[in-house]
């Protein structure tokens, strides 16, 4: 954790700091303008017709299909990411470079590729035999599959590093004081990386609310079925429905403020890692 | 640290997991119809069309409580995925060129016109810039958009308006530089609508959809008008329920109504009806090569095809008393040339010889037409009043100059069919008889068949839709399955020539 500056009067570093606070800013200015301009450009947001838009049962649909996808995304999420991260940052083994480049490879490529390599995985004989028990192409199990399959390569990472930091000497020392491996990893590491894992749930978990392209391509964008938020605003600028494809965005910047800051509210950020 | 520490998390993420599957399944049963209203159907739909196609789902769901699950995208990237998925019933393309590809790469069976798209220049409300036409998107102060031409309908026709007017390399130059390529056409308008774009060309009915944009008309627009048809897939599991939506959109007084409304220029569609009832008239002699088909037809398409089978002199004379069939398929060319005028799309199907059939074991020992003139042959011909091989014969014989010496030996001439001709012959009541190559099909070896040698001893079948019809495109499919190769191998097990497409002199 970095320690606090105490500035001296005179301030010798001045001119960096403002340099960088001004490179800065010009960030978060950005940022504050695309807030702005997604509320008041235009006249394109009216709060009540927004409401009367998005209380429209198709919206609500895709609202709560997006909830519900993201948060078992997240959650299978942190069930792949503790294991793996945990055995990349402890175990060394032939080929490691090579799983590592593959745990990579969701977040390198480009999110389309993985919906349609997605897409022709379910027309291979194993994909097709899935399908005859359960249908995943173009229903809800392939919204929560898309958005997985990239999501969770996010939390992986994030695991990973978590675990590296965790110095390995409390549990070596558990395990001469009597612990199980399963107890040493139960009581000494698990609650020592849990910010971490709530991190990594919620980083899976924004990744999913944003995923647009691989659930568009496996998918589809059917109403009343494989429809999520971001696809309801590619519906809507289809059809020239600015203000609802707006009322669809500022209700995901909510739902995404409202998370962000619950999450740091519970004394956990991403950032602390 | 305490076993707790860990336990709550735990507990968390269990309730959170039951909570968002519970969540998603309670979504999936919501998806699925109550039982007992059909399986729903799946329509691949140009997002281009999406408004009018989506009341037209709700109100058929309404009104027959069927339901329709609509898939969104560009033509060009639904017919990708229809290519690597094979899923879903309907494809409703911006463009023929869609329906076209998905014909070729064999994923279409079906496919009803819906409606024409026309192409028009998009500008900003009021026209600040005073857009008048292709010439204003060379101007330096105007900002333009242009579609894809390789994946979008409307950048395909925008490039060949431009071409035509010599403008097009100039064009897209102005594109590349101060303007922008777009993928879909929705794109485009909104590009005009909310973006810095100050021109360009999309679909009338799309730039009516869209808000703070105008459309400026384009003199040479009619000559570039787009087609928008639905398809049904090869793939389809329930190619009658799919059909069943497929008509109600484009159904004029139902579908086309909506899509009107919208601002799109509807064609002149079927008239909706739940199960239609339509009337084929069909020479006797096509029955045993059509009933197949048409009986599949009917399956497929949720429809009762009411087939009137007789001679066509007796049939013509029907329709002259005012029967109104919605399809004529006649015996031959000249008992269409009659009635034409009643008929539109008037093309050939098959043909057939007239063959002379004899008593089994030829016992008059008959090889030619001549034959029959000898003395004390009993020959049966079809009544020429009634039917097309009667009327046929008759000329053939005049033609050889062996009319009245025939005539003379016909002891059977009011056969109302060749059917009735072959079993007097069979049962050896008469030595010879003059019937289709068609009606021998199957009648074993103890009859004997004679060729004729004289061009005119051939009948062609062509089919024709009513141009008074209410369904002329439901009659259009109806001909295509009569023209399709499954038919046609039918109809060569029967005895035809298969000749679908080959040209007649109409009168």
């Amino acid at each position: 954790m970095a320690q606090t500056l105490k500035p001296h009067r005179p301030w010798p570093g001045w001119p960096l700091y403002t340099a960088l606070g001004l490179l800065g800013g010009l960030y978060l200015l950005l940022l504050l303008g695309l807030l702005l301009s997604l509320l008041f450009a235009d006249g394109l947001f009216a709060p009540g017709e927004a409401l009367a838009f998005l209380n429209s049962p198709p919206i609500r649909y895709a609202l709560t299909l997006t909830l519900g996808s993201t948060i078992l995304t997240a959650m299978v999420s942190v069930l792949f990411a503790v294991p793996i991260g945990y055995l990349m940052s402890r175990f060394s083994f032939p080929g490691k470079s090579l799983i590592d480049a593959l745990l990579d490879l969701p977040i390198v490529l480009p999110p389309l590729v993985i919906g349609l390599a997605l897409l022709l995985f379910f027309m291979t004989p194993i994909g097709q035999a899935i399908e005859s028990v359960i249908p995943v192409t173009y229903a809800i199990p392939s919204v929560v599959l898309a958005q997985l399959t990239v999501a969770a390569a996010f939390a992986v990472r994030l695991m990973r590093s978590i675990f590296e930091q965790i110095d390995p000497r409390c549990e070596q020392v558990a395990l001469t004081l009597g612990c199980s491996p399963g107890q040493a990893f139960r009581k000494v590491v698990l609650p020592q990386a849990s910010r971490g894992i709530v991190a990594a749930g919620t980083l899976a978990w924004a990744r999913a609310l944003g995923e647009f392209g691989p659930v568009l391509l496996f998918a589809g964008a059917t109403r009343f079925r494989t429809e999520v938020l971001p696809t309801t605003i590619f519906l809507e600028m289809n059809v020239g429905n600015i203000e609802g494809a707006v009322a669809v965005s500022v209700l995901m910047l909510t739902v995404a403020m409202i998370v962000l800051i619950l999450i740091r509210s519970a004394g956990m950020s991403i950032r602390e890692v | 640290m305490t076993r707790n520490s860990i336990a709550l998390p735990s507990l968390i993420g269990l309730v959170l997991v039951c909570g968002s599957v519970w969540l998603l399944w309670s979504l999936s049963r919501q998806g699925n119809p109550a039982p007992g209203k059909g399986s729903p159907i799946t329509l691949h739909c140009a997002a281009g069309l999406a408004k009018p196609v989506q009341r037209i789902a709700a109100q058929y769901e309404k009104e027959t409580g069927r339901r329709v699950n609509l898939q969104f995208g560009g033509s060009g990237t639904l017919l990708s995925g229809l290519q690597v998925s094979k899923q879903g019933d309907l494809f409703l393309a911006a463009d023929s060129g869609y329906i076209k590809k998905g014909r070729d790469l064999k994923l279409i069976a079906e496919v009803l016109p819906v409606a024409t798209l026309t192409p028009v220049i998009a500008v900003k409300s009021g026209n600040p810039k005073g857009i008048k036409g292709l010439a204003d998107f060379t101007r330096a102060d105007v900002r333009i958009a242009l579609a894809d031409p390789a994946s979008a309908a409307v950048g395909e026709v925008a490039r060949k308006m431009f071409e035509e007017v010599g403008l097009w390399a100039e064009v897209e130059k102005a594109a590349q530089t101060r303007g922008v390529f777009q993928p879909t056409v929705s794109g485009l308008a909104t590009d005009v609508s909310s973006g810095p774009i100050d021109a360009a060309i999309v679909w009338g009915a799309v730039a009516d959809q869209f808000e703070r944009v105008d459309s400026v008309t384009l003199e040479s627009s009619d000559r570039f008008v787009s087609h928008v048809n639905i398809g049904v897939l090869g793939a389809s599991r329930v190619p009658t329920a799919a059909l069943h939506f497929a008509r109600y959109l484009s159904a004029s007084d139902r579908g086309l109504t909506i899509f009107k409304e919208e601002g799109f220029t509807p064609v002149a569609g079927d008239a909706w009806a739940e199960v239609p009832e339509l009337t084929l008239f069909s020479g006797g002699v096509n029955r045993v090569a059509i009933e197949e088909t048409l009986r599949e037809f009917q399956q497929r398409e949720g429809v009762r095809v009411n087939t009137v089978y007789n001679g066509c002199g007796i049939l013509v004379s029907q329709m002259r008393s005012g029967a109104n069939p919605d399809a004529y398929l006649a015996c031959d060319t000249s008992y269409m040339d009659e009635v034409h005028a009643r008929f539109r799309d008037h093309q050939l199907v098959s043909s057939t010889e007239m063959v002379i059939i004899t008593a089994p074991g030829n016992p008059k020992k008959v090889t030619s037409l001549a034959d029959l003139a000898k003395p004390g042959m009993k020959v049966a011909t079809t009544n020429p009043e009634f039917s097309a091989l009667g009327g046929l014969t008759h000329k053939l014989l005049k033609a050889v100059n062996l009319f009245d010496s025939v005539i003379a030996n016909v002891t059977y001439g009011d056969a109302p069919t060749a059917d009735a001709v072959v079993t007097r012959v069979r049962t050896a009541r008469e030595d010879a008889g003059i019937v289709y190559r068609a009606n021998t099909v199957g009648l074993g070896g103890d009859l004997e068949i004679i060729e004729i040698e004289s061009p005119l001893a051939s009948a062609s079948q062509p089919v024709a839709v009513s141009l008074t019809t209410t369904h002329p495109h439901l009659m259009d499919r109806l001909v295509s399955a009569l023209i399709d190769e499954r038919s046609g191998a039918r109809y060569r097990d029967a005895g035809f020539e298969f000749i679908p497409g080959k040209e007649w002199p109409k009168p």
